[in-house]
């Protein structure tokens, strides 16, 4: 749950101990608190470190008009099936049916190195 | 009058509990929405996991305490916030399904005034293929039924070096999103402890394998402790202590597959391994609980109100 902490993804070197909540107050509805583990800190605390291969993955999707650009994305939750038929634009006469997981949460690096989460369902 | 509805009865939410019924007069109510019927202080399941205690040492039905307090106990999980509520509620409020015996799967719709959110982690052994006790591969002390399995296991391993058989033991994280690490520290050598206690140490291989970039980082990039009179780094100290109890160590590592009796890892610095067990507790990351928001029309709020996680 989001509380009065700074969410704002920037690099290692710039973040604060202020980022961190006073209140674990939400900040749109003024009613609601997190205490303890479940309020979503806003990074991690020991200096994040990459293996060289997380850089392999890279890949762009355009959603309107704009291009979001997915480095080393990898999933960190996932929940739900949804079983559809699928087909390759290369191959419109072939289709198949394929389970995917119903709603996906992913991180991943923009090309600056910052972190982002992205949270996604079918 | 105003209605207090906690989510979660653990650490957080429990405290949170019992302190604003002990604050607020009584004409204000009190609510604990929590899917366990037991309270469990979690830290000792480390002390569960190799025999020291108990499930019964660290849990407490907690019905009768509520009762006692005078706070409205629900066992039922949340479901989902209404923070502005809806055509029925003028109110916000909280929709909870039941997990009680009586009740199971029952729902219901909880309003309230002040709302505090303690719902604790997920485990989210899901994370890495084959991790954890439903996958039957690693062991897990995050719960005291974890813990009982994970003793009852350990038992079958000391029997076993008794017997004259060597037994490696892996302990550490499970992923390289785990946050949780000083469990395992406490539980290697917890185990440690309880091989020397029953003579079979020299029949057993220890290794902690931890997503940490160097030992002592703990997942707070170390720390610095006094003790008569110096001041030590946690690396020397958590160095000295794997070199004093025999213990050796991967660090850097993020576990990818686990099998059984087998876990696959790739290090920071790309190369990749895998090691073999007898015995492996490997904690999970966490994640949220999976609770959704939606507002007054009923539309998802829940990027909203939570972040992703």
């Amino acid at each position: 749950m989001k509380v009065d902490a700074d969410y704002n993804a920037k690099p290692y070197s710039e973040w604060k101990a202020s980022d961190w909540p006073k209140t674990y107050q939400n900040p749109t509805y003024k009613n609601i608190f997190a205490v303890g583990i479940a309020f979503a800190p806003p990074h991690i605390i020991s200096k994040p470190m990459k293996s060289p291969n997380g850089y392999k993955s890279l890949f762009v999707i355009k959603k309107d008009d704009e291009y979001i650009t997915f480095v080393n994305a990898r999933y960190i939750n996932q929940s739900g099936e949804i079983t559809t038929a699928e087909r390759s634009p290369y191959y419109p006469k072939i289709s198949a049916d394929i389970t995917r997981f119903a709603e996906i949460t992913a991180v991943y690096e923009d090309l600056s190195g910052k972190t982002h989460y992205k949270k996604t369902h079918r | 009058m105003a209605r207090v509805v906690v989510l979660g009865g653990g650490v957080s939410g429990h405290t949170a509990a019992t302190f604003a019924r002990r604050w607020l007069d009584s004409s204000h109510e009190v609510v604990v929405v929590t899917p366990n019927s037991k309270w469990n202080w979690i830290p000792s399941n480390i002390w569960v996991g190799v025999g020291g205690m108990s499930k019964k040492d660290v849990t407490f039905e907690l019905a009768p305490v509520y009762k006692k307090a005078g706070i409205i106990y629900k066992q039922a999980k949340a479901v989902a916030i209404y923070p502005e509520g809806n055509d029925k509620h003028q109110k916000p409020f909280v929709t909870i399904s039941y997990t009680s015996d009586e009740k199971n799967g029952e729902i219901a719709e909880v309003e309230y005034d002040y709302l505090i959110n303690a719902t604790g982690p997920k485990l989210n052994f899901a994370a890495t293929e084959g991790l954890g006790p439903d996958a039957g591969n690693t062991l897990s002390v995050c719960t005291a039924d974890h813990a009982e399995h994970a003793y009852s296991e350990l038992k079958k391993c000391i029997d076993k070096m008794k017997a004259g058989t060597r037994q490696k033991f892996l302990i550490g994280t499970g992923h390289d999103t785990c946050t949780c690490q000083g469990a395992a520290f406490e539980y290697i050598f917890n185990v440690e402890h309880e091989l020397n206690k029953a003579g079979v140490r020299d029949k057993a291989d220890i290794k902690w394998i931890s997503n940490e970039s160097f030992l002592g980082d703990f997942g707070m990039g170390g720390l610095h402790m006094k003790v008569g009179g110096y001041v030590i780094s946690s690396r020397i100290f958590t160095e000295s202590l794997f070199a004093e109890r025999n213990a050796e160590y991967i660090t850097g590592a993020h576990v990818n597959k686990v099998e059984k009796g087998k876990a696959h890892y790739e290090l920071l610095d790309g190369t990749k391994g895998e090691e073999e067990f007898d015995f492996s507790m490997l904690i999970p990351p966490f994640a949220g609980v999976g609770l959704k928001a939606y507002d007054k029309a009923g539309a998802d709020i829940t990027d909203k109100v939570f972040a992703p996680s």
